[in-house]
């Protein structure tokens, strides 16, 4: 079943799947722009909501308790000790924000920003000395919605987490950690909405020992703890590199060794293949010109029309000329079925080689003319450019390159080829390249382990995705 | 329905017109419901999101920028009301906080339904939205990789992946 046949079913079932519109859909009134206004203008009364509990970004009294069941890696006895929450003095507390970027956020006991640290690399670019400068001194919710939108500016938020911002928040006062992460929560959607963006704020609340171990601090006191993350490297390049130093560049070593040559030759391997069918429609333009040359008695009739009727049969010179064309096209249709689509590095090699050996080119091969094959060439360029691929000059005039007749363009098409595999090729390894660096160690780690797992070697894995 | 034609409609719906909503449903209902099904995973879930992906249509349509993006636009709209009912379902379970979008306890109903049976079961979330939003919705793979902020490289090595996976599945019957 090929992806068309897969379309035109997923299309058939999820007529029958999908709902019909709702009454309330259909009774549903089309909100004009002031009224939409007027709506959104609607203060939020904070009181009457939390009390409601009803919006799905509030956090109220019921759900806090949920939420403390539901996040707490080691629960604080205190907080379900039968102690009721006395209205102490706040501490300093600690707020991580993943949106991805990951940064994590250190509080006073007033809820006012004091340092703000990166926690990936992503982090390291988001968190300018401008950005930093702007938000220490901000209340912590303040600060958090103010780096989400430069984050979201910047492009960052994605869908790695669901697209979700997730905040995590350590403080020793149940009050203090609920008003935290329900005012920054308020405050980050509220800084989205107003661009017209539906944010989900995830809120999880954990425990002093969660971060002193995160940490590897030896102390319970969160006081010392947050001292600690404040004085840790303000880069998170700077401390994979302090600890990672060794494993990362093993891990570079790696793929630029082992994994990256693999690929090439699997790539090489391919375009190989492309090239021999390149020489083998080149000798069946050949064979059907002979046979063109032989029938001229039947007016020039080339292998396919020849093969239309049963005469050829009775003319044992022609038999052999026809055989020897049929086992040409049968190594050509054999080559064009071997599994070619060995994932993104080769995706523009297929269309490449689909563009050039589909049945009606084989089929018209025989007839082509120069101008024919000159309006191919504007469906190459378009492809490149469906591609992504920079079209640079040197491409254009490979692509462009005038034939004087149809065998030249077969073999100027192995240019062509050529050329556009080694500009896939580098938009491949570009791409690649930048989703391997941006795995940190542990991360490589963990997809190494699971591709063992899975596959048994990360040659079994490529192995998989080219379908071999 | 493509992309202009989109636009075109939505541009109706924001004017009040209600025959072009229902056009608007008639051609987009199948797309929404796919991308939506992928974070539930549960026919009724799917079905209440779905209806009210078009609820929010209609009360935030005078946001929609016309000459934009339609079909965007209206990937936005599903892709966060899924994720909000993601979100409150996690308050109202008791789960391990390190569960992320997906939950163990789904039912799944789509016995007649082998292709669509195999995107849910055979692939993995990103490759299922990859596949959708070409398939279903006409994104072309640099707009997915955009969209989905993934190198256009991962998108088409992940999509040629996910039509194997969805051939090989199928397969096996």
């Amino acid at each position: 079943m090929d992806e068309k046949e897969l379309k035109k079913l997923l299309e058939k079932e999820l007529d029958a799947l999908t709902p019909s519109m709702s009454d309330k859909v259909r009774k549903a009134r089309i909100l004009t722009k002031s009224e939409q206004r007027e709506k959104s203008t609607q203060k939020v009364d904070f009181v009457a909501e939390k009390k409601r509990s009803k919006k799905p970004y509030l956090i109220g009294a019921i759900a806090a308790v949920l939420v403390v069941a539901i996040a707490l890696a080691v629960v604080l006895p205190s907080v379900f000790g039968g102690t009721s929450d006395t209205p102490a003095t706040y501490e300093a507390g600690y707020l991580r924000m993943d949106v991805n970027p990951s940064v994590e956020i250190i509080y006073d006991k007033d809820n006012k920003v004091t340092a703000v640290k990166s926690a990936n690399n992503d982090a390291d670019v988001l968190l300018s000395a401008e950005l930093r400068t702007e938000v220490v001194g901000k209340p912590v919710d303040e600060a958090a919605a103010v780096i989400a939108g430069e984050a979201g500016k910047l492009g960052f938020l994605s869908t790695d987490n669901d697209g979700a911002v997730r905040i995590t928040v350590v403080a020793n006062s149940d009050k203090q950690r609920e008003e935290v992460l329900t005012k920054t929560s308020l405050a980050i959607e509220s800084n989205f909405m107003e661009r017209g963006i539906f944010v989900a704020v995830v809120a999880v609340e954990r425990t002093t020992e969660w971060l002193a171990d995160e940490y590897g601090v030896a102390s319970d006191s969160l006081k010392e703890t947050v001292q600690a993350v404040a004085t840790k490297a303000d880069s998170y390049f700077a401390q994979l590199a302090e600890t990672n130093a060794d494993s990362l560049e093993n891990l570079k070593t790696y793929y630029e060794n082992e994994v990256f040559d693999y690929l090439k030759d699997l790539l090489n391997a391919e375009c190989n293949k492309i090239s021999k069918t390149r020489e083998l429609l080149h000798s069946a333009k050949q064979l059907n010109d002979r046979i063109s040359s032989y029938n001229s008695i039947l007016f020039g009739a080339d292998y396919w029309a020849s093969i239309a009727s049963d005469d050829w049969k009775d003319d044992p010179t022609l038999v052999v000329m026809i055989n020897e064309m049929k086992a040409v096209l049968d190594r050509i249709e054999t080559l064009r079925n071997d599994p070619v689509d060995n994932g993104a590095d080769l995706f523009g090699l297929v269309m490449a080689y689909d563009l050039f050996i589909d049945e009606e080119w084989i089929s018209e091969i025989g007839n082509a003319t120069l101008d024919d094959l000159k309006a191919g060439f504007d469906e190459i360029i378009g492809a490149l450019e469906d591609l992504n691929i920079e079209i640079t000059q040197a491409l254009r005039d490979a692509v462009m390159l005038v034939p004087s007749s149809v065998s030249d363009f077969l073999d100027g098409s192995k240019n062509v080829i050529d050329s556009m595999r080694e500009e896939l090729y580098e938009v491949y390894l570009d791409s690649y390249l930048e989703e391997r660096d941006a795995l940190s160690a542990e991360d490589y780690q963990d997809f190494y382990l699971n591709i063992n797992t899975q596959y048994g070697s990360l040659e079994a894995y490529w192995g998989f995705v080219s379908g071999r | 329905m493509d992309k202009r034609e989109l636009d075109l409609c939505l541009q109706e719906v924001a004017k009040g017109d209600n025959s072009a909503f229902e056009k608007l449903y008639n051609n987009t209902v199948k797309g929404i419901f796919a991308f939506v099904y992928g974070f539930c995973e549960n026919y009724h879930t799917a079905e209440d999101l779905t209806q009210t992906v078009y609820l929010k249509v209609k009360a935030n349509i005078s946001k929609y920028n016309a000459g934009t993006d339609a079909r965007a636009w209206l990937f936005q709209i599903a892709k966060y009301t899924a994720l909000n009912e993601i979100k409150k379902i996690k308050r109202e379970v008791v789960a391990s906080e390190e569960q992320t979008g997906r939950f163990e306890s789904k039912t799944y109903e789509m016995h007649d339904s082998p292709v669509f049976d195999a995107l849910n079961t055979a692939l993995d979330a990103k490759e299922r939205q990859i596949v959708i939003m070409h398939v279903l919705w006409g994104f072309k793979h640099r707009e997915i990789a955009e969209m989905l902020s993934l190198a256009l490289g991962t998108v088409l090595w992940k999509y040629n992946v996910a039509i194997k996976k969805l051939q090989t599945k199928l397969k096996e019957g």
